[in-house]
């Protein structure tokens, strides 16, 4: 299992470089550069934006510029600065990583938590109503796109007056005490957390169904209940604890997609996470904020299938790792 | 605080809002107390408002962009220039947007020499930095030498010199600042009003480190920035909001003596996305949308009265809507033409322009694309600049018949009956149009100008392209044809701080841009003029060499104007002492004479 766990981490060296080098690429095949909106300004000279292009050291060949990046990264694990804020990267990375963290985590709880009891009452007793009403709210969740639900979900606050229209927390945020924090973050968290995660309760719902329907028409369920055993243990023992091994997978596929699936929604609700700062970065070619959002994507893309592994091998006691 | 409306809310949200209340009553009681006190005395040089209003409350804007610093050397975009210039900081002169003067700021007074190269400012005495520190001499100097350090690059550099040669900042004594001209220079007033001061006291030492760019970012404690301005920093929330509380020890004071600003709070929200933006307004957790995009205009009017704000509808804007043709004749590095020599011929024979500009019916635009909020326009500096506005620039307008004559004189006629005329060696009139696909009234503009060309027998080819290809292509590369796209106007809005649109070696310069020398004898006459403008202190020979440059512009149609947008904001009917104007910000020009009615009323009751 350690030396697992190890070759999984230094597979991410190299991933790191290739989806970093990918990104740099494309950055600086995207026509212009940091300082080429600022040639729009009429009271500052063409000798200015030389000296600052040179200062920022866009002047050179990308491959320099990237190898520069590269090597400082590993000889001193310095991810470069903002050319926006004149500050190292992750400084203006980390305050937004933690709000992006409090939307995808609850999201994903509500998702999972929802999606796993519903796929299992619905294949256990299928075409009851619990199965049909899941079946619709499903195939809704799965057509709308999250980006008009977004915008649905605002309207709906500014015109019933129920939620506030975006935003993470009141402005008298910090005259609260500490329950009336808790109370006013949930109050902001709702409907941004709603949209979220509706896509993957009702995909997880349609899968976590789907497996079990499969396992609980295999022989070996037939054989536990002709063997007598009750009916909670077949499905709970042996049914679900093999039909979820797929969702498993996807568990880590959702710890991936925690920092970036939810972009959209933090744009469109004014929710201050990473996506608005990233965007922001990636329309004024801030080149090195944008390698740091990538390489916080990447990191986690590895971690999470990494925890998807190991959650496996607990799962399941025939998968061994060495 | 959330505004109470009367619409039913849920259990839990009035529980919530009355929380809320009760804290924040707490709250402002406290600050009231202690304003009664005022532990910090008027200072003796204050400037002084005809202006009476309540103390107290909070006004919240909405913007769209996170600031990126709190360093006014430093900030050069207008998400960090909203907060840091005024609202923190302020220069020797301040300008007034609403009637587009020059007033006294942290120097009451200034004396001009005869010649016009040397300027005596003289600082207001006990005025105080917000932490209490003398604003003295000695932080005009640090400001000056900071702003003039070309290794800085701050956003004044350029425009602190004359004939490329830094002015020179002495200090005479701890109250009075010298600064000599190495040449000439106009419009001094206006300029040294946005080198926005920076305490000496807490910078220099970073400075003298080499670290000054380090300072002030927007990681900064918010009690480590102090400012002069009506405000100082209270709190910044990445991504979410940048709350800004009075300066207590601000220097204007109102008609009846007590400090401004009256506003207990200026808070910037940070959304992202327009249409939330809008209904944050619209649902009342915000006071003010400034400006209102042109497209909405009509669901705010409509929703005004309910919504308990009123749109102000400002007029003409500053900003102009423009196209041209690119007339620069030169090759690139492979030897290739950036026009093709034959269209280069056409773009650069004046009645061509000129037919275009009779072409295209700019009243028509105003009516189907802006229904009617806004008028044609055909000079470069809109009626909304009250100084440099010039009625008398030469104008062709929309005239199908007058085009075509121009379009037949030089031989461009249709000669294989396929509706678009050609040159006398068979090639087809066309062009390529870009825009900015970001903006959609441009782009509907765009349509409509191409269907009026057609309409005179010239093909184009309408490409709307992202806004870095289209700059990229306009000021690197030069392969383009034709672009249609807008300017605004700087505050204060003088034509010395534009002249790289109008002089040939500028870089917005859009149709030929960094000449080596003037390519036509208008351009030369073009810079001619421009040295006075920008060297003439008296303002009456500035504005004529200026109405001059404006007409040749017009004369030769360099650029063809084509619409003068209105400009709307929205503000909340309880915010009082609105002054709304057409220059940048159009609504809180005048924050320190913004109050809020009921707010005070509330608050004193509460003691």
């Amino acid at each position: 299992m350690r030396t697992f766990l190890l070759r999984r981490l230094f597979s991410l060296v190299p991933l790191l470089m290739g989806v970093t080098l990918i990104a740099f690429l494309l950055i600086y095949l995207a026509p212009g550069d940091f300082l080429s909106q600022m040639s729009e300004n009429p009271t500052i000279s063409p000798d200015t934006i030389e000296a600052m292009r040179r200062k920022f050291g866009l002047d050179q060949a990308w491959y320099v510029q990237y190898f520069l990046w590269l090597k400082n990264v590993f000889l001193h694990l310095d991810f470069g600065e903002s050319f926006a804020y004149r500050q190292p990267v992750f400084s203006v990375i980390i305050p937004r990583l933690g709000n992006t963290l409090i939307l995808a985590v609850t999201a994903a709880i509500v998702a999972w938590g929802l999606a796993i009891p519903l796929g299992i009452i619905s294949a256990v007793r299928q075409y009851s109503w619990v199965d049909k009403s899941s079946s619709l709210f499903a195939f809704i969740g799965l057509s709308i796109p999250e980006l008009f639900f977004a915008l649905l979900m605002m309207y709906f606050a500014a015109k019933t007056g129920w939620f506030p229209v975006g935003g993470m927390r009141s402005l008298d945020f910090n005259d609260l005490s500490f329950g009336g924090k808790l109370l006013d973050l949930a109050h902001h968290l709702f409907l941004p957390a709603l949209v979220l995660g509706m896509v993957p309760t009702a995909g997880r719902m349609r899968q976590m169904r789907a497996n079990l329907l499969d396992v609980l028409r295999l022989d070996y369920v037939t054989t536990a209940r002709a063997k007598g055993l009750d009916e909670n243990t077949v499905v709970f023992k042996h049914a679900v604890r093999n039909a979820i091994n797929p969702l498993i997978t996807l568990f880590g596929f959702t710890i991936a997609s925690l920092l970036s699936g939810s972009f959209i929604v933090e744009i469109v609700m004014a929710w201050p996470g990473l996506g608005s700062l990233t965007l922001e970065a990636l329309l004024k070619q801030d080149l090195y904020l944008v390698m740091g959002s990538v390489v916080i994507a990447a990191t986690m893309l590895v971690l999470g299938n990494l925890i998807a592994d190991i959650l496996l091998a607990i799962a399941d006691p025939r998968i061994k790792y060495s | 605080m959330r505004h109470a409306g009367s619409r039913a809310r849920g259990a839990l949200v009035v529980a919530l809002a009355g929380m809320q209340l009760l804290v924040a009553a707490c709250g402002k009681k406290e600050v009231h107390t202690a304003r009664v006190a005022d532990p910090n005395p008027i200072p003796e040089g204050a400037g002084h408002r005809d202006v009476t209003g309540e103390h107290g409350g909070r006004l919240v804007y909405v913007t769209i962009g996170d600031p990126k610093t709190f360093n006014p050397t430093l900030a050069n975009e207008t998400s960090s220039t909203d907060i840091t210039s005024g609202p923190l900081f302020v220069g020797l002169t301040t300008f007034a947007n609403g009637p587009q003067t020059i007033e006294p700021g942290a120097a009451s007074s200034w004396e001009v020499s005869e010649d016009g190269l040397s300027y005596v400012f003289h600082l207001r005495p006990g005025v105080k930095w917000s932490d209490g520190e003398p604003l003295d001499a000695d932080d005009v100097i640090f400001t000056s030498q900071v702003a003039l350090d070309p290794k800085i690059h701050s956003g004044s550099f350029d425009i602190l010199q004359s004939d490329g040669k830094p002015w020179k900042f002495e200090k005479v004594d701890s109250l009075t600042v010298k600064v000599t001209l190495p040449a000439p220079f106009g419009p001094v007033l206006s300029v040294i009003g946005s080198m926005y001061l920076v305490p000496r006291h807490k910078l220099e030492a970073a400075y003298a480190a080499g670290k000054y760019e380090e300072m002030w970012g927007v990681n900064t404690p918010a009690n480590e920035i102090v400012s002069n301005g009506p405000f100082i920093l209270k709190e910044y929330v990445p991504g979410e909001k940048c709350v800004l509380a009075r300066n207590p020890q601000y220097w204007e004071v109102d008609k009846v003596g007590e400090r401004l600003p009256y506003l207990d709070e200026y808070v910037f929200l940070i959304v992202k996305d327009l249409n939330t933006m809008a209904l944050k307004f619209q649902s009342g957790e915000t006071d003010l949308i400034d400006p209102i995009q042109g497209d909405q205009v009509p669901l705010f009017e409509d929703d005004a009265e309910k919504g308990g704000y009123k749109v102000y509808d400002l007029g003409a804007d500053v900003a102009t809507d423009f196209m041209w043709f690119n007339l620069n004749p030169g090759k690139d590095a492979k030897g290739q033409y950036f026009v093709e020599p034959w269209k280069h011929q056409l773009f650069a024979d004046v009645r061509f322009r000129r037919a275009i500009s009779h072409a295209i019916n700019r009243a028509g635009i105003v009516k189907s694309v802006l229904q009617g909020r806004g008028i044609p326009l055909y000079e470069p500096v809109t009626s909304a600049n009250k100084v440099w506005f010039n009625p008398n620039v030469p104008k062709f307008p929309y005239d199908v018949a007058k085009a075509k004559a121009l379009l037949d004189e030089m031989g461009l006629v249709d000669r294989n009956g396929d509706g678009f005329r050609d040159t006398p060696d068979g090639k087809t009139v066309e062009f390529t149009l870009h825009t900015n696909s970001e903006n959609n009234l441009r782009k509907a503009f765009g349509t409509v100008i191409s269907e009026n060309l057609k309409d005179v027998g010239i093909r184009v080819n309408f490409q709307p392209l992202e806004f870095n290809t289209l700059i990229t292509r306009m000021r690197e590369d030069y392969h383009y044809e034709a672009v249609l796209l807008g300017l605004s106007s700087g505050v204060p809005p003088d034509p010395a701080l534009s002249t790289n649109v109008y002089r040939s070696s500028g870089l917005t310069h859009n149709w030929y841009v960094k000449q080596k020398s003037p390519a036509t004898p208008a351009e030369a006459e073009m810079d001619r003029l421009m040295n006075v403008v920008v060297q003439e202190r008296d303002l009456d020979k500035r504005k004529a060499a200026f109405d001059k440059v404006q007409e040749i512009m017009g004369e030769n149609q360099f650029s063809i104007y084509v619409v003068n947008r209105n400009l709307y904001i929205g503000l909340r009917a309880r915010v009082q002492g609105a002054r709304p104007s057409v220059l940048r910000p159009h609504g809180t020009w005048n924050l320190q004479e913004l109050w809020v009615k009921g707010r005070g009323a509330t608050k004193l009751a509460s003691n």
